[in-house]
């Protein structure tokens, strides 16, 4: 009896565990543009190409310029699982590509969702994505279909 | 970049009488902007050919591992570093050295891309200068390991064009349709290049168009090359001119105006003087999820003493989160021509010895110019840090019975037909 209840304790444990882990690798990540963008909703497999190099344009024909948040966040790692299913690894080695072939540089990159926030505010850059318990009305949800 | 400038002035002549009007965009950087990158590959190979070298080109790389020494760390480490200039919206600039063992055995910087690049629109792109032939898929990124799946592109397709640049013109016309993108290029240039052996290769009137079109996790490519290369070494330009030699010596001797006239056409047929070879390949790319799946298929056609070749690999690889361990199958195959020679009958003792010297070194000669073999590879990268990747590769090559394959440096003692084991050990990073 004991030694079961030690070892129902040590599954919750490592339940609780897992649970935890899960929630540090799965933040939520929303795409945003700045709160005046005529832009509403967009294809995951638009925002992948914004962000890859390999479209410039959003479907009203206007210049789309992304912003990344820094490498190796969470934010960052989790918004291209999402909308490429490509591993961190996977996307440098996609921009080496561009970049030693002379075909592009990747998207510049914030800080964190704050300074992501601030550069759409101040229109350098029109596409970006943060964790979504940071959306604030100085941004725009883009849903994503 | 000082080469790179006159061509600038062509280029905004070229351009501003293409232009009818200067395209508007959004967001027009303030001034020039300058971008520094780099990549480079720490490595070693290890071959049980020990009468042979494995090499990873056979144009550039005079030794290697197996015969020079079991292991061999000048096969695939380099150091490039890349400057972009970035003028405006549509102006760019990129200048790119690669430091790695060149066919004279020394470290010395050559220059991989040197072109000005000018985007009409986003559809349409011009670049002049420097650019790399990208025959097949990866060509253009072939010394970036850290972006390629394998340690090297399978040698037994990429290594059947000897040439890797054109300097001239490179257009690029993209169109996008919902999530589809394809991409169409066209290339026309000529280049020079040293070869090992003291040879030089020159490339004339080279053409190269391809087409890529991609969709979602798909990437499907056509391409083709043409080109007339200048291909010649001290050693494949006397044993020529020695065929002319004794076709003139045989003329004077009654009864061998056969001979003569089959060792005076000998060099006609073999030299390769301004000698168009053709290159068609198609290669097909599938990245669903985990799974990587890559393949593509070559010809090249006959010219003189290159025989026409077929080659062909394909790659299956499955990614666990940082390590993806990777099987490659592939294949060359190539007729190796077995050239009789001149016939020594009726030929005065000394003469016939020296003719049937003559055509045993022909021989010896095509046969490094043909490379069949077939092999299979296993191997594994692992992305250790956010730049850098560790990748072994084991490779087994099994060589055709008549040539050395791939290898280079081939000894007199060398046995074609023969199974090598190969092991290379390598970190791809970029910076």
């Amino acid at each position: 009896m004991n030694y079961k209840k030690h070892s129902d304790c040590l599954l919750k444990l490592a339940l609780i565990a897992i649970c935890f882990a899960m929630s540090q690798v799965q933040a939520e990540v929303v795409v945003v543009v700045a709160a005046d963008s005529p832009v509403t909703s967009l294809s995951r497999g638009l925002v992948a190409k914004i962000f890859l190099g390999k479209s410039r344009r959003f479907p009203d024909g206007s210049r789309a310029v992304p912003l990344n948040q820094s490498e190796g966040s969470l934010e960052r790692d989790t918004f291209y699982q999402l909308v490429s299913g490509k591993s961190p690894s996977q996307v440098k080695a996609h921009w080496s590509k561009l970049i030693f072939t002379g075909r592009g540089q990747p998207p510049k990159e914030a800080a964190d969702s704050d300074a992501v926030k601030h550069l759409l505010a101040n229109n350098g850059v029109n596409i970006g994505y943060i964790d979504r318990g940071t959306v604030d009305n100085s941004v725009k949800v883009v849903a994503i279909k | 970049m000082i080469r790179v400038k006159p061509l600038a002035t062509v280029a905004t002549i070229f351009i501003a009488s293409c232009l009818a009007s200067q395209p508007t965009f959004a967001f027009e950087p303030a001034s020039p902007s300058f971008t520094f990158n780099g990549f480079g590959t720490l490595g070693a190979v290890y071959s049980d050919e020990d009468q042979a070298d494995f090499v990873s080109s056979w144009v550039l790389q005079p030794n290697g591992a197996g015969h020079t020494s079991e292991w061999h760390a000048g096969i695939d480490t380099k150091l490039g570093g890349q400057v972009n200039a970035q003028f405006n919206e549509q102006f760019s600039a990129v200048l790119q050295v690669v430091v790695e063992r060149q066919e004279d055995n020394a470290w010395t910087p050559a220059i991989e891309w040197a072109n000005i690049q000018y985007r009409l629109n986003d559809n349409f792109s011009l670049r002049l200068g420097r650019t790399v032939v990208a025959a097949f898929m990866v060509s253009d990124t072939r010394l970036v390991g850290y972006a390629n799946p394998w340690i090297r592109g399978p040698q037994e397709l990429y290594q059947i064009v000897p040439i890797t640049n054109l300097d001239g013109l490179d257009v690029i016309y993209t169109l996008d349709f919902g999530d589809w993108r394809n991409t169409l290029q066209l290339s026309v240039g000529q280049t020079n290049q040293d070869l090992i052996s003291n040879g030089e290769l020159r490339s004339r009137d080279g053409f190269m168009f391809s087409n890529t079109l991609e969709f979602d996790y798909t990437t499907f490519r056509l391409a083709y090359l043409s080109v007339n290369i200048d291909l010649d070494t001290p050693d494949s330009n006397a044993l020529l001119s020695a065929y002319g030699d004794l076709g003139e010596a045989l003329a004077f001797i009654p009864g061998q105006e056969d001979a003569a006239a089959q060792a005076s056409a000998m060099s006609g047929r073999y030299a390769l003087n301004d000698a168009p070879i053709e290159v068609y390949s198609a290669g097909l790319r599938l990245e669903p999820g985990r799974w990587l799946f890559m393949a593509e298929w070559a010809r090249i056609t006959e010219a003189n003493a290159l025989s026409k070749a077929d080659a062909w690999y394909a790659t299956l690889g499955y990614r666990f989160n940082a390590v993806t361990p990777y099987l490659s199958l592939a294949e060359v195959n190539g007729d190796t021509p077995q050239e009789p020679g001149v016939t020594t009958s009726g030929m005065p003792p000394p003469l016939a010895t020296a003719t049937d010297a003559l055509n045993n070194g022909l021989n010896q000669f095509l046969s490094q110019a043909s490379h069949a073999q077939k092999s299979i590879t296993l191997g594994i990268r692992w992305d250790f840090i956010s730049n850098a990747a560790l990748k072994l590769q084991y490779q087994h090559i099994e060589l055709d019975e008549k040539s050395a394959g791939r290898l280079a440096n081939v000894q007199s003692a060398f046995e074609p037909g023969n199974r090598v084991n190969t092991f290379s050990a390598v970190i791809d990073f970029v910076f």
